[in-house]
């Protein structure tokens, strides 16, 4: 199945910056929600990978953030908002292989500047709007045919 | 692939056992350290109820959330790599298995490629 059955769901899960322990938490029960409703799988693991580049991008460079996900008849959105830097350039940072990755980023095992590449590919329509010192928002939508 | 047969054709120890296999076996292979790396080759790969290996340098937390994230419920660690105890704990809860082999990714990759084994991406070992 790869609709909701007319379910509406808004979930917000907090997302802490910094804090590499829990991350992939959020992303985990966003994941676990889909499952239950019976989405299809093609369609969770689009929003998983999407999802979780987008919490790791909260947790390695913003002081915090939340995923807000949006559930709607034919629809799932998942809106990643942080406080934190902000973009200056969005064009280059939707580059594959621009990064501006710290070590322990890179240690993870990100920060090769795929993340958002990723998240754009992973999404049917992703749309990032940035504001420097204050914030970045990025708005992906996946369609449930 | 059972599990048991992995662990004996890579010299590998079990360091946690996830509990049952897929129905099909492990039949695909996927050689990474960069987990957005992975992450994209998921992206690109149709392999619904397949058994993925993850062979990778990488041993954190992050390897197991990020494999739980996809499906990939076998990871083995290269070179001997042993993971933290958060990490383990998170394999535990996640019911993924993990082992760790002597063997480089190099070795591992030659060795799974010979028995045949499937690339992430879909392509086939010739045989």
């Amino acid at each position: 199945m790869n609709d909701t059955n007319g379910t509406q769901m808004h979930l917000e899960y907090p997302v802490q910056g910094g804090d590499f322990s829990s991350a992939g938490g959020a992303s985990s029960r966003i994941k676990n929600v889909l499952k239950r409703l019976g989405i299809e799988y093609e369609t969770i693991k689009r929003i998983a990978i999407a999802s979780y580049e987008s919490e790791m991008n909260i947790v390695a460079y913003a002081a915090t953030g939340k995923l807000l996900v949006d559930i709607v008849p034919g629809e799932i959105s998942i809106t990643a908002v942080d406080i934190g830097p902000g973009i200056p350039d969005i064009e280059q940072a939707l580059q594959e292989g621009f990064s501006t990755a710290t070590p322990l980023i890179r240690e993870m095992g990100f920060g090769a500047g795929l993340g958002l590449p990723n998240m754009k590919k992973a999404a049917d329509e992703m749309v990032v709007e940035s504001t420097v010192g204050i914030g970045t928002t990025v708005k992906m939508k996946f369609r449930l045919t | 692939m059972t599990k048991s047969q992995l662990q004996k054709k890579l010299s590998a120890a079990t360091i946690y056992d996830g509990g049952a296999e897929p129905d099909t076996g492990y039949d695909t292979v996927c050689a990474c350290d960069m987990m957005s790396e992975l992450l994209a080759m998921m992206n690109h790969s149709c392999q619904r109820n397949r058994g993925i290996i993850l062979l990778t340098g990488l041993a954190n937390p992050q390897v197991i959330r990020t494999s739980e994230l996809v499906d990939i419920r076998l990871i083995v660690f290269l070179r001997d790599k042993k993971p933290t105890p958060d990490t383990v704990e998170l394999a535990r809860k996640c019911g993924i298995t993990i082992m760790s082999t002597p063997h480089t990714m190099y070795k591992c990759c030659g060795i799974l490629h010979d028995l045949k084994l499937n690339d992430v991406q879909g392509e086939n070992a010739p045989g």
